[in-house]
């Protein structure tokens, strides 16, 4: 199969993030986890990682905060950053917060399987030829599999 | 007003008023012995009256007469005795007017007065008393001595302030209550009020400004009402509206948990289904993954029966099915159930546990049992031992869940089984739950005559169940 980069997962819950180890792997993603955000950064410029699929409700920093900080560094300025949550993202405005921060996505995560995150993070690293562009998803209404497109900017 | 001749007795002049007071006319009564005319009953005799008249010139008495028509009058009579120039006396000038309409007025409005007197004191429900203008007692009623302990005596005289709460008193809410009562003439109040006896109740009060014809205040009037039972009933009621208030939000709240913890390990059975169906599960790995799917699948197993028995217990329609069975059997069961959802643990029997039999209803102990090995794994995040002890004492048998975990601060341990509850530590948010389980564990366990305790301490905490002790079958 062939490389298709990097993967660095966030998650706390260890059952949930082999699950999607295993199934990124099998589409070819080097997988990365962290279970907590506090040294978001640090990781991402150690690890360099192609893409970040960041759970929201973590111990300590939440997913919005961490992708704040990590925008203000220069690895992670300009990284493809998916939200992969449970959390009722439409509660406390957290899914604006996380837009506004600059992810691509919030994806919910009990109605996103492994191949459609796989398919997600490929397309987003221009890997496959998709009928759609990523600016074309950014418009489009919610997305199949739980996926809330990002609302424009205001 | 007529005249008699001192010495006849008959009547010599008779003006319009007598006419109208006695009916006669004039040329009736002129001629007419006075007193057999209006057949006068005098106080004293007459010839004391007339002795009277010639020593000083003038006499006053009631006099009862009756006028032409039969019907008795009464009179005050001011007598005159008339003289001629040499002194000597020829008549008598009587001034009598009627007393009987006066006095039946007077007579009616003191009988209104004593009924009304009767009627505030004999009301034993109300206190009714008087205030002068200053506020303190100048009356009393039954009912105030019913209501508030003290007798007239004990109370007359003093300030009706002594009938507030120290509290009200230092704040100057009687003299509040009298100036509104003062400017809108009337005040209107529900509070506590205190006894003679230092007791209080809840007092309903209407103070009402009494002012004389000229507007002048003169005091006021005050009725007080203990509707403490009343007031208690509704306290009762507001806290049971509370209450249910409060039982919905946190059923809403419960709801919440629960989606949020079947998502978890949803998420984990979904993207396990998936990668089967698409083959992309290294076949070394499926043992593996299926022992982890049937611990995920035990979890939420777990919290449907949760639900379902919180239904039940709510509807009153939780029935036990008991049989005698061996709970070191169970415990084992149990924690074999939740091996695969415990990478970090060491679940483990002690080896000291020895078969202990009950008589209850083995689905719902197990319930219970896998909750206390559930809670132990997933409120020690850092792994460690969870160990079972499986024994009897005496009447009692029990399993004992220990765990190396977080641990409960002593202030919480009350909140731990109240329903719905979850302790507001920043390390529990990180773990799932509803706060229904520990609640529903011990509601069951009395129902089956024993208890669910716990003790903890900073490196950990121990969930005791017991049960009643049964011969094995």
């Amino acid at each position: 199969m062939t490389r298709r980069g990097v993967v660095l997962l966030v998650d706390d819950d260890p059952a949930i993030a082999e699950m999607y180890r295993t199934g990124l792997e099998a589409h070819g993603f080097q997988v990365r986890i962290l279970p907590d955000a506090a040294d978001l950064s640090e990781a991402v410029s150690e690890l360099h990682p192609d893409v970040l699929v960041l759970d929201w409700d973590l111990p300590g920093v939440k997913g919005d905060e961490a992708l704040e900080r990590l925008r203000g560094t220069d690895d992670g300025r300009s990284l493809p950053v998916f939200m992969l949550s449970n959390f009722p993202g439409t509660r406390n405005g957290v899914i604006d917060r996380v837009f506004r921060a600059g992810a691509m996505a919030w994806l919910e995560k009990v109605n996103t399987r492994p191949n459609e995150l796989a398919a997600k993070l490929a397309r987003a690293l221009g890997m496959e030829a998709m009928p759609s562009s990523l600016d074309a998803e950014r418009s489009d209404p919610p997305l199949p599999g739980g996926a809330i497109s990002p609302e424009p900017a205001t | 007003m007529f005249t008699r001749s001192f010495d006849q007795r008959t009547i010599t002049s008779w003006n319009e008023g007598a006419e109208r007071l006695y009916g006669w006319t004039r040329q009736e009564a002129i001629g007419q012995p006075a007193a057999e005319l209006l057949c006068s009953e005098y106080p004293i005799p007459l010839e004391e009256i007339e002795q009277e008249l010639l020593r000083s010139g003038r006499w006053e008495g009631n006099i009862r007469q009756c006028r032409k028509d039969g019907s008795p009058v009464t009179v005050a009579g001011r007598w005159g005795l008339q003289t001629d120039p040499e002194g000597n006396p020829y008549a008598i000038l009587e001034i009598n007017s009627d007393l009987t309409t006066s006095l039946q007025t007077s007579e009616r409005l003191s009988q209104t007065e004593e009924r009304f007197r009767l009627l505030v004191s004999a009301v034993v429900d109300y206190a009714i008393f008087m205030l002068d203008p200053g506020g303190t007692v100048i009356s009393w009623n039954e009912g105030a001595q019913r209501i508030k302990g003290y007798s007239a005596d004990e109370i007359i005289g003093r300030h009706f302030s002594i009938f507030y709460p120290a509290e009200d008193r230092a704040s100057g809410k009687p003299d509040r209550a009298l100036a509104t009562a003062e400017r809108d003439g009337r005040y209107l109040e529900e509070g506590w009020r205190v006894r003679k006896d230092g007791s209080r109740f809840w007092a309903s009060v209407v103070i009402t400004a009494l002012r004389d014809e000229s507007g002048r205040l003169r005091g006021f009037g005050k009725v007080t009402r203990d509707i403490t039972e009343k007031h208690i009933d509704e306290q009762r009621f507001r806290a049971h509206a509370r209450q249910i208030a409060e039982s919905e939000s946190a059923k809403t709240h419960f709801l919440d948990l629960a989606a949020h913890e079947l998502a978890g390990p949803l998420t984990i059975l979904r993207g396990y289904v998936s990668m089967f169906e698409g083959g992309t599960i290294p076949p070394e790995r499926i043992p593996e993954v299926a022992r982890l799917i049937e611990g995920k699948l035990e979890q939420i197993n777990l919290l449907v029966a949760q639900m379902l028995e919180m239904g039940r217990l709510e509807d009153g329609r939780l029935d036990l099915h008991l049989e005698t069975f061996d709970l070191l059997q169970l415990t084992i069961e149990e924690m074999a159930k939740l091996r695969p959802v415990a990478d970090k643990h060491d679940l483990a029997i002690t080896e000291s546990s020895v078969s202990a039999f009950v008589k209850a209803d083995r689905t719902r102990i197990g319930t219970i049992i896998a909750n206390l090995i559930d809670n132990a794994i997933k409120y020690s995040p850092n792994g460690g031992q969870v160990s079972c002890q499986v024994g009897a004492e005496g009447s009692r048998a029990f399993v004992a869940v220990s765990d190396k975990g977080l641990g409960i601060a002593p202030e919480h341990i009350s909140l731990l089984f109240r329903r719905f509850s979850r302790l507001p530590t920043e390390a529990n948010k990180r773990i799932p739950g509803t706060g229904l389980a520990l609640f529903l564990c011990r509601e069951i366990a009395h129902r089956h005559g024993g208890d669910l305790q716990v003790r903890s301490g900073p490196d950990g905490s121990t969930f005791t169940l017991t049960l009643p002790a049964a011969a094995p079958a």
